[in-house]
């Protein structure tokens, strides 16, 4: 009976060794995992932010060309005319977010979950030459770390 | 008998292998983390690049004659946009903006050959920056092309259109006698200036010449969606490449 327990179990040895080497495995896993959950949840704001940064930035964009004139620019506004209409559409920043004003009604483009930190526009028009505003947002996620975007960028009118 | 149990060198080298299938895994998924994580650098990149284009063509809208030929960088003198050094810089970018002779054959627009056409400059605006724990520079380059618009407008109207194809000068010898009645004529277009900026390029977009240096992209997108177009999701822009 002796015999065969000892050429068929484990020896103590053994067995602490196989506990020690799988609780080491097991840490180095479970670390890698919260690493990566980590990585991907800040990776998801950065995403968002980004994604909404854009989207806001392509609303103005295509407002900019679409006007005839830049109406007034000043820290958070954007009043662009057209025709003979001198306050066409806006875009200001509104409890951290960049609002479209069309006709009285405010329109969200960015997300809940974005905070927009800084929206400058300013107007780089020469006092004979094409009508030229340029754009600055600053924007981050609302809770959690990263995902900052500072973006720049400069739109010209393209209507006569 | 003895062999019914996994020996303690086998058991060391089957940890030591999933410790390595481990390893490998993380570093792969990691990668991918942060090569999608740039995305955000990239469209601070695209939206600096497209700005310097535009500056440009707002330089060229007040003076087509202040587009000589060379590298620099976009500065503002008093409340507009002037070329300025050989680069300037925002946050981590260095942008620099290229003017060259705009180059035409049978009025299509060429990267080389064909011959100059003196009221075409072909404009490549470029970004570079060194992405957070890389060592290489990455770039964003874009290309778009100007027209002295004083010259085309003057002979039609239609060009006010988008997209539509410029009527050019027959040769480059009247385009370059264009060229200085155009500069000279500058004060005194100036309510058409207002109204005619800079229509005469077509709407731009990134030309086959765009690049990215680091190969993450394919070719550049343009910045500008349409109204309404959120793009492709999560990093749509950049995600293909990955």
């Amino acid at each position: 009976m002796k015999r065969i327990n000892a050429r068929d179990g484990f020896s103590l040895i053994e067995v602490i060794l196989y506990v020690g080497l799988s609780a080491l495995l097991l840490m180095t896993i479970a670390t890698l995992m919260l690493r990566l959950k980590d990585t991907r949840d800040r990776l998801t704001r950065s995403t968002e932010v980004t994604q909404n940064v854009r989207y806001a930035l392509s609303r103005i964009e295509t407002a900019v060309r679409s006007a005839s004139q830049i109406t007034a620019t000043q820290t958070g506004t954007l009043t662009l005319g057209s025709g003979s209409t001198t306050n066409y559409k806006q875009f200001v920043l509104e409890s951290d977010a960049i609002m479209l004003r069309d006709a009285g009604s405010d329109y969200r483009l960015t997300s809940p979950a974005v905070k927009v930190t800084s929206l400058v526009f300013t107007n780089r028009s020469f006092p004979q030459g094409p009508q030229i505003v340029e754009i600055r947002i600053a924007a981050s996620p609302v809770s959690g770390s990263g995902g900052r975007i500072d973006l720049k960028t400069t739109v010209s009118l393209r209507r006569p | 008998m003895h062999k019914s149990g996994a020996a303690l060198v086998e058991v060391i080298i089957a940890v030591g292998v999933c410790a390595l299938v481990i390893a490998a895994l993380a570093r792969m998924t990691m990668g991918a983390y942060t090569g999608t994580s740039r995305a955000a650098d990239y469209a601070e990149a695209t939206a600096l690049a497209s700005g310097g284009l535009e500056a440009v063509r707002s330089i060229a809208g007040r003076d087509f004659a202040l587009l000589v030929n060379g590298t620099y960088g976009i500065g503002v003198s008093g409340t507009h946009y002037v070329f300025s050094g050989s680069s300037d810089t925002f946050g981590p970018y260095t942008r620099t903006v290229t003017v060259a002779d705009g180059r035409r054959q049978n009025d299509d627009l060429l990267e080389s050959g064909g011959s100059v056409d003196a009221n075409t400059k072909r404009i490549t605006s470029v970004v570079t920056w060194t992405p957070d724990g890389a060592t290489q520079t990455v770039s964003v380059t874009l290309v778009s092309y100007v027209m002295n618009w004083r010259v085309y407008s003057s002979a039609a109207s239609s060009l006010y259109s988008w997209g539509s194809s410029a009527p050019l000068p027959a040769s480059s010898g009247a385009s370059s006698a264009a060229t200085s009645g155009g500069a000279a004529s500058s004060s005194a277009a100036s309510s058409a200036a207002t109204s005619a900026a800079a229509s005469s390029a077509s709407a731009w977009e990134c030309s086959s010449g765009a690049s990215v240096s680091s190969g993450l992209m394919q070719e550049c997108v343009p910045v500008m969606s349409s109204e309404g177009d959120i793009g492709g999701g999560p990093g749509g822009l950049f995600g293909g490449g990955l």
